[in-house]
């Protein structure tokens, strides 16, 4: 069985770090596979302004996201205003206003980001129920069919809350 | 590579930082008010005299957050703002703050002005 030490030893995932302020120490783990991290630099680089009006750039928002993920704060106010949200088979939806993001867990506090893309496009096309599959696709590659993965349906299977 | 680090510079970070502690804190108002008194966004729309697709965004972060539209807000929710610009407080051992405001992949311009590649 592969651990999360074997798959970035032979770079099937790639730990994700972010910056945080002084006194601020990371409480969740996030790593992404090698495409989802290329995506991840062109969001970094471009600048690209916001769809929907928002304040936040996409790269912000992402940043945003991330924060709160790392350090520990909660990505679920109320059912309105969640940050995150099981699609189907334990593939997991992290969202911002212009972004959308699908992993797993492959354990508590511990995200796999697969694949990122815009939340306009995603609606437009209905690209759930690809992105769901493809994410299932690639977990059954990298750890086979039951292994490192939190089979949970609610939040607090996943995130220490 | 074993890790990548997502940087989008220090300034972009700590404005992305405050803007998701001010809407947290906004959205929690409001879930709080509207459970103890029962309105519904509709009827807190109306009150502040906009739409209830306006509010929406505001509280998801989909369109411009004003310190006006924060502060008519607080007074529809009967609630205070407290704003304070604090002095950092530097503690040995402490996890610095970020000196650069570039984004990832490009040379890194350090605060004295010199220059280093990543």
């Amino acid at each position: 069985m592969a651990s999360l030490e074997d798959l970035v030893e032979n770079g099937s995932i790639v730990r994700i770090e972010i910056g945080l302020p002084a006194r601020e120490l990371p409480e969740r783990l996030l790593f992404g596979t090698p495409d989802f991290v290329q995506w991840l630099e062109k969001r970094a680089a471009q600048r690209e302004p916001s769809a929907s009006a928002a304040d936040l750039t996409p790269a912000e928002q992402i940043y945003g996201l991330f924060y709160r993920y790392v350090a520990g704060k909660p990505l679920i106010i109320s059912r309105q205003f969640r940050a995150l949200t099981q699609i189907k088979n334990s593939v997991w939806e992290l969202k911002t206003p212009d972004i959308r993001i699908f992993g797993w867990f492959p354990a508590k506090d511990v995200f796999i980001a697969v694949f990122g893309d815009w939340a306009d496009r995603v609606k437009e096309y209905d690209l759930y129920r690809g992105y769901r599959l493809e994410v299932g696709r690639i977990r059954r590659e990298l750890v086979g069919e039951k292994e490192l993965c939190i089979w949970g349906t609610n939040p607090d299977d996943v995130l220490s809350l | 590579m074993t890790s990548y680090r997502f940087d989008i510079g220090a300034a972009a970070e700590a404005a992305s930082r405050l803007y998701g502690q001010v809407r947290d804190e906004i959205v929690r108002a409001v879930v709080e008010e509207s459970a103890e008194s029962k309105e519904t966004r509709e009827q807190l729309a109306e009150r502040l005299g906009e739409k209830r697709s306006e509010v929406n965004n505001q509280l998801v972060g989909k369109s411009e957050l004003t310190i006006r539209w924060l502060a008519k807000l607080a007074e529809a929710l009967d609630r205070d703002v407290i704003f304070e610009l604090r002095r950092r407080e530097r503690r040995d051992g402490e996890n610095a703050y970020a000196k650069t405001a570039t984004v990832g992949g490009l040379p890194v311009m350090t605060v004295d002005g010199s220059r280093k590649d990543r």
